[in-house]
């Protein structure tokens, strides 16, 4: 596939901001309407893979990319131990909702981050 | 009434997925299959797996799919023969051995749905691993069969195989090259 899709590549380009709002909108109101952190990373996701599709680039760092979300994986355990077995939940009932947000929040990008490394590095190294 | 004509046309199109001769198409019937199926998802009330599934069934998976059906679609055969005015449409026709190990090949080709693209060239071995654009090089050089194959290529294990079953008879060798060039001895 030598030649560009223009159409193609257009119309995703025209998505991409909406594929942004779409996938924080469905992160940020999981905790309380259908959604969460899994589903808006994945949403997430569908953004940089599309653009692999689209423009076949490979100037992504997929080092760097599973570094962070190797980092953002320890503060997923360590935010729930310091926040639940520190009993912290029961002393501070107000910050029981801003805790589940950030946790949705953490979960969205380490799931888009690894969906993102997962389908690169098949792209990439799958070149046999 | 709905979730009868949903669910009747979710067999509908798992068996137009399995029988379609194309893989492309059996790839978007499945994108299809999924979306109908996380709309019955919404339909049952479980918007939370509705999305999951839309957006990984659908969306994610057809795109591996269709990068993986992109990356193994053409096969470039180059043949190739050291004293390259005996190129003779002898080796080629089919009927004779040799003639019949390329036919096998393109057959094998063909079961992988792969396209096979043979080129006859004589250029020699050095200038065609120059180019870099040959997945499988096969040369003569009298009586002598070599076949160079990509040493990562899971494809030359297994056309190993099966030409060395059929074709004991004849002087055949098969050759692997690593990334940089250079040939990896056969253990």
């Amino acid at each position: 596939m030598k030649q560009k899709a223009s159409i193609v590549s257009s119309i995703t380009g025209l998505l991409y901001p909406f594929i942004i709002v779409f996938g924080i909108y469905v992160i940020l109101n999981g905790h309380d309407t259908p959604g969460g952190g899994f589903q808006g990373g994945a949403i997430l996701a569908v953004l940089f893979i599309g653009r692999y599709i689209v423009a076949h680039t490979d100037d992504f760092n997929i080092g760097r990319a599973h570094n962070t979300e190797k980092a953002l994986l320890v503060v997923l355990i360590l935010v729930p131990v310091v926040f639940v077995f520190g009993s912290l939940s029961r002393r501070f009932p107000q910050y029981n909702q801003v805790y589940l947000v950030f946790m949705n929040l953490l979960i969205g990008f380490k799931v888009a981050l690894g969906l993102t490394v997962v389908v690169f590095r098949y792209a990439f190294y799958e070149d046999r | 009434m709905i979730e009868a004509i949903l669910l009747l046309l979710l067999i509908l199109l798992a068996i137009v997925a399995v029988e379609t001769q194309i893989l492309r198409m059996a790839v978007v019937f499945l994108g299809i299959f999924s979306l109908l199926l996380s709309f019955l998802y919404l339909y049952y009330g479980a918007p939370d797996v509705a999305i999951a599934e839309a957006v990984m069934a659908s969306g994610l998976v057809t795109l591996l799919y269709l990068t993986a059906l992109k990356r193994y679609r053409v096969y470039n055969i180059c043949f190739t023969n050291q004293m390259f005015r005996e190129v003779d449409d002898r080796y080629i026709v089919e009927g004779t051995r040799r003639g019949q190990l390329l036919h096998e090949v393109e057959q094998f080709c063909i079961s992988k749905e792969l396209e096979p693209q043979i080129v006859f060239t004589p250029e020699d071995l050095e200038t065609l691993m120059g180019t870099r654009k040959y997945d499988l090089i096969i040369r003569q050089e009298g009586d002598q069969l070599t076949i160079y194959g990509s040493q990562e290529n899971y494809f030359v294990d297994e056309l190993e195989m099966l030409l060395i079953l059929r074709y004991q008879d004849l002087n055949t060798r098969f050759m692997r090259y690593a990334e940089d060039g250079s040939f990896v001895e056969e253990s």
